[in-house]
């Protein structure tokens, strides 16, 4: 009898409850689980204060259904009658799909609701703007906002390579390996998944504009002589995309400038270029990459310091701003390439013919003005990777998967076939950034690759996405020491970093070729 | 001369019955959305007819006519002084078919936050269905403006409700109405009949019939 009672009163309680009409879809109705942040909106809310962290978020496959994760609100803001605008961020667990939300509030000390509909929202690990957040390696690769076809450009030639066009290959939701010509030898491209359009750099001052496999335009930039690097040499030197504004950074060779180099902004939408920028505190980084939502153009120099250029806000003035050298264990600080996980804006660069990795967080940056330089300071960390591997020419090349994951990759270059999987932090903005794991593998031998994987020369054969279509991180390789790169190699990531450690012969984050899991590479042939 | 005053009375009730005066009806609000906080915002469109509507008694939004939103333009201004004004390609359809995403604008580092925005656009249809079942005709355009809820940037939720702003009332009339119609036109046949009568008097009186 008590329990009947308990329950009548407990059904009496939740009909008591204010019934709340989800919108069919939340604002956006879409983002990045763990990054982004999303809106339900509805009627029927209650009078009365709603405290956001007593408004419980559970969000399950079907309208209704179990929970596959569950949250709090951000902010709960009345927008017109009884409605109400929820905001929260998507939580990281989720696996790429469309979730169901449901909103209830039964917390003492505010006003109760539950849902009487549900909103869906599609949950991706990345968006356009995050996956064109790549260093201006050699390899480019065409990751689509929404699941479907992902495609890689590889260049044929390097600094010090001769060889001319560029392999167009299909690594998820195709298999087509597509040739295209160039009058002189490519060594770096990049695309922007908002447009779907690719840039391509030669090594002279051309400047190849693809769409698909077409090669669409060709234009010539400012570089009025050549940039000298460890690796090669070279008037266009790489290239990276801000997917946000639609402009291309290409490091350049500057005849007039302290260093021989600098940078240009190429404006895609009206294929204009801007005036060609000195780098002044230090060569400019063999892998410059741009953060487009902080404006800043990250340029990692083989000369002891870390450059920051300030992208001001007519989008093409840059100020220039230089650090103390993160110092590595050789005693010096020769940072190859220039990477970043633009979610957290923690910046990270390998140390050249060391094992070290140096990681800067950049929301914490402080910047002083001078001329024709100024300097930027922020909490950053060094980290020695210990290895029984051997990094060829030490860490060379970096990329950020940047996405949910925070999963970066760091490479040798000039041959070699090891590699580490970085964890990043996956918040910022106080403390010092810290590497959280890594494992240290070698790419295996496959008939693809004729055998060993043997990596590519500058500007790095190396760069990584988060997949539109199972939400993994994965790193890309090319082979091609002496010639063009024959096959590409990709790496799940996750896998690498999951994968058991150690043993006999091995240190401590060493994924040996025994525990090395099965299915975490597959191979690519370009031809 | 009271009765000339009450008939006039009813005269413009009877007519305010059947063309009331343009009335806002919220159809859904434009917002700014940081949804990458500390990196990127986007102006996002929330329609709130058809599927999204309040459900009766509840008015908030209550048109129950899906409104298809149309020739979208958005203007945004800017902390530094700068304005920039979006063509339609800035909103994608989201995925209900009715609202629209906004593209990300970044507000990290240097770039400026936004100071207000307004959006303009179309409606179709312009023949609408209320959940109380009555039936509305709105202007086919609008406009809506968001400025800061507090200080002079915009803030993550800052919004501005998008109405449709109501033309002539088409449906059922309510019972109210229907009496000051009976009322207006009673009240017009006696005036009328009472200004025939002294009309024919005055003439009689001056022997012109």
């Amino acid at each position: 009898m008590k329990s009947i009672i308990t329950v009548l009163c407990l059904i009496a309680a939740q009909s008591a409850f204010a019934q709340v009409k989800e919108n069919t879809w939340t604002t956006p109705d879409n983002g990045v689980a763990g990054i982004n942040d999303v809106n339900v909106s509805g009627t029927g809310f209650p009078n009365g204060t709603i405290t956001p962290s007593n408004v419980v978020i559970s969000l399950a496959a079907t309208c209704g259904g179990t929970p596959v994760a569950t949250t709090t609100a951000i902010s709960v803001r009345a927008i017109i009658g009884s409605s109400k605008r929820v905001d929260f961020q998507i939580p990281a667990t989720l696996a790429t799909g469309t979730y169901y939300v449901s909103l209830s509030d039964s917390a003492a000390g505010d006003a109760h609701f539950t849902n009487a509909t549900c909103s869906a929202v599609n949950v991706t690990h990345s968006n356009s703007t995050l996956a064109a957040c790549l260093p201006s390696s050699s390899l480019g690769v065409l990751v689509p906002s929404t699941p479907g076809k992902v495609t890689a450009y590889v260049p044929n030639a390097s600094w010090e390579l001769s060889s001319t066009g560029i392999q167009v290959v299909d690594l998820e939701g195709g298999t087509s390996k597509t040739s295209i010509s160039t009058p002189n030898p490519v060594n770096s491209c990049s695309s922007n998944p908002a447009t779907g359009q690719t840039v391509c750099t030669a090594n002279t001052t051309d400047v190849y504009l693809i769409s698909g496999t077409a090669l669409t335009n060709t234009l010539t930039s400012g570089a009025t002589g050549s940039a000298s690097f460890s690796g090669g040499s070279c008037e266009n030197c790489g290239v990276a995309i801000n997917a946000l504004s639609n402009k291309a950074l290409i490091n350049i060779g500057l005849s007039a400038s302290p260093t021989g180099s600098g940078v240009q902004l190429l404006d895609l939408n009206t294929n204009t270029f801007s005036t060609p920028v000195n780098a002044t505190t230090g060569v400019v980084s063999e892998n410059p990459s741009i953060d487009p939502t902080r404006n800043l153009i990250l340029s990692a120099s083989e000369n002891n310091t870390y450059t920051l250029f300030q992208i001001q806000s007519d989008g093409t003035t840059l100020k220039e701003f230089g650090s103390a050298s993160p110092t590595d264990t050789n005693g010096s600080a020769e940072a190859d390439s220039s990477g970043e996980d633009c979610s957290t804006g923690i910046a990270i660069a390998p140390m050249e013919f060391t094992n070290d990795v140096y990681l800067a967080d950049l929301t914490q940056a402080t910047f002083t003005p001078g001329s024709p330089a100024g300097t930027w300071n922020a909490p950053n960390s060094t980290t020695t990777l210990v290895t029984n591997y051997t990094f060829s020419a030490g860490l060379s090349g970096v990329s950020v998967a940047v996405g949910t994951s925070h999963l970066a990759v760091v490479t040798g270059e000039f041959g070699g076939n090891t590699f580490a999987v970085l964890q990043l932090p996956s918040k910022s903005g106080s403390g010092t950034p810290n590497i959280v794991d890594y494992a240290v593998a070698q790419i295996p031998d496959s008939a693809v690759c004729g055998g060993s994987f043997v990596a590519g020369r500058d500007p790095h054969t190396i760069t990584a996405y988060t997949s539109p279509n199972d939400g993994k991180a994965y790193a890309v390789f090319a082979n091609g020491y002496n010639a063009p790169p024959s096959c590409l190699v990709r790496i799940d990531l996750a896998a690498i970093l999951a994968a058991p450690r150690g043993g006999g012969g091995y240190a401590a984050n060493d994924v040996s070729p025994a525990n090395f899991p099965a299915g975490a590479a597959t191979f690519y042939s370009t031809h | 001369m009271q009765r000339m005053g009450g008939a006039s009375a009813s005269l413009v009730l009877f007519l305010l019955s059947f063309s009331a005066p343009a009335a806002p009806i919220p159809a859904g609000f434009v917002s700014w959305d940081v949804t990458f906080p500390g990196n990127s915002g986007s102006f996002d469109i929330t329609n709130q007819t058809g599927p999204n509507a309040s459900t009766f008694p509840d008015t908030t939004f209550p048109i129950t006519t899906t409104l298809h939103l149309s020739g979208l333009g958005l203007t945004v201004h800017f902390a530094n002084g700068s304005t920039v004004v979006e063509p339609s390609s800035y909103f994608t359809l989201s995925a209900d078919g009715e609202s629209f995403n906004g593209s990300p604008i970044a507000i990290g580092g240097t770039n400026p936050l936004p100071t207000s925005a307004t959006l303009t656009g179309t409606f179709s249809p312009v023949f609408i269905t209320l959940n109380n079942g009555t039936t509305q005709t709105i202007l086919s355009s609008f406009s809506a403006t968001i400025s800061p809820s507090a200080g002079t940037t915009l803030a993550d939720g800052d919004f501005a409700i998008i109405n449709a702003t109501t033309t002539t009332v088409t449906g059922t009339p309510e019972p109210g109405t229907w009496f000051l119609t009976v009322a207006g036109f009673g009240t017009l046949l006696g005036w009328r009949k009472k200004g025939l009568a002294t009309f024919r008097n005055l003439l009689e009186r001056k022997g012109a019939l």
